[in-house]
């Protein structure tokens, strides 16, 4: 499984026929709500290529390093 | 001279293994592998809602059990296409949770969570960041939170339970003995959806090698002996049957 990190403003772009996630309401969104990730089998969804407008796409996380991320202050309340 | 003993009465005086959960006043029972098991979590009650998979948490097999990624997924609210009406338990009246689950040390659990508001949240959750490791920490609303004096081994299945027996009396189990009891301030509603692996007050979840099997909800507080028939029914010591001691899954 990948996982790419996307600007909520972005959340329209959207195809959830392309990802494990199926709707917004199941999404996990940074604590500001300002970001969300996705996540998919294989290569990156052509939609992520509608929102960069090139071919590179977004940076791709590998399960590791998506748990990294999600460990930070950014995604989860630190007590 | 011969004695004879029947059976039955040898069984029962030395610890017969219960065959079955205990079923009055249960509302939810859902078993991993039994009935669907894909976009929701068939319950097994007649008539019973279902809590949805979402984000497709992942299964384990030999036997069936779930496993948790540790980034988005849990069981939630059901709605239409993905499993119906949502489960919802009745806060404002005694109630029982109870699920096995597999504790790897150190790595957060949200055992249970429900859904009074979205701003007043009861949640139970192992190695809760702040808390202490391989401990229970239940947190109502935005009372102080407490924590029960168990300590979980590393890589072993449980049988847990958080019984709320109304008047603001909670209290913890595991594998049906009683470990202890807390009076906290609630205002229950009806319903509260229930969630598990997911911390629906924080954007918590519970770690990518946490697994759960059966859980178990009863709109009572269960005694600590139909606690233990519970633990028994599914879980033989020393044996390869489910969540027994050798039981590696």
């Amino acid at each position: 499984m990948n996982y790419v990190i996307i600007e909520t403003k972005y959340l329209e772009y959207v195809d959830f026929s392309t990802l494990e996630e199926d709707s917004p309401e199941t999404l996990r969104y940074s604590l500001n709500g300002e970001k969300f990730f996705v996540k998919y089998g294989g290569e990156q969804p052509d939609f992520i290529f509608n929102i960069t407008q090139d071919a590179v796409g977004l940076p791709e996380h590998s399960h590791q390093e998506i748990l990294q991320i999600l460990s930070g202050p950014e995604w989860q309340t630190q007590d | 001279m011969s004695i004879h003993a029947h059976k039955t009465g040898i069984n029962k005086t030395t610890g017969q293994q219960s065959d079955a959960i205990y079923s009055t006043s249960l509302t939810g029972n859902w078993i991993p592998g039994t009935g669907v098991n894909t976009h929701f979590w068939d319950n097994q009650v007649g008539s019973g809602k279902n809590i949805r998979r979402i984000n497709t948490v992942a299964t384990g097999s030999s036997p069936s059990h779930w496993i948790f990624s540790g980034t988005n997924d849990y069981f939630g609210a059901a709605s239409t296409s993905y499993g119906g009406d949502p489960f919802g338990v009745n806060t404002g009246s005694a109630f029982t949770l109870a699920q096995w689950f597999k504790n790897d040390s150190g790595v957060v659990h949200v055992a249970f969570s429900l859904v009074y508001s979205s701003s007043n949240i009861m949640k139970l959750i192992i190695s809760q960041s702040g808390g202490t490791a391989n401990k229970a920490r239940l947190t109502v609303g935005s009372e102080t939170p407490v924590e029960f004096d168990y300590t979980f081994a590393d890589d072993t299945w449980y049988y847990i339970s958080l019984v709320y027996a109304g008047s603001n009396v909670w209290s913890f189990f595991v594998n049906g003995s009683f470990v202890g009891s807390s009076t906290i301030s609630t205002s229950g509603v009806n319903p509260a959806e229930l969630q598990i692996g997911r911390d629906a007050g924080t954007s918590t979840y519970s770690g990518g090698t946490i697994k759960i099997g059966h859980v178990h909800v009863y709109s009572a507080a269960l005694k600590n002996s139909q606690l233990r028939q519970n633990f028994l029914a599914s879980h033989v010591i020393n044996n390869t049957r489910v969540y027994g001691a050798t039981y590696t899954a």
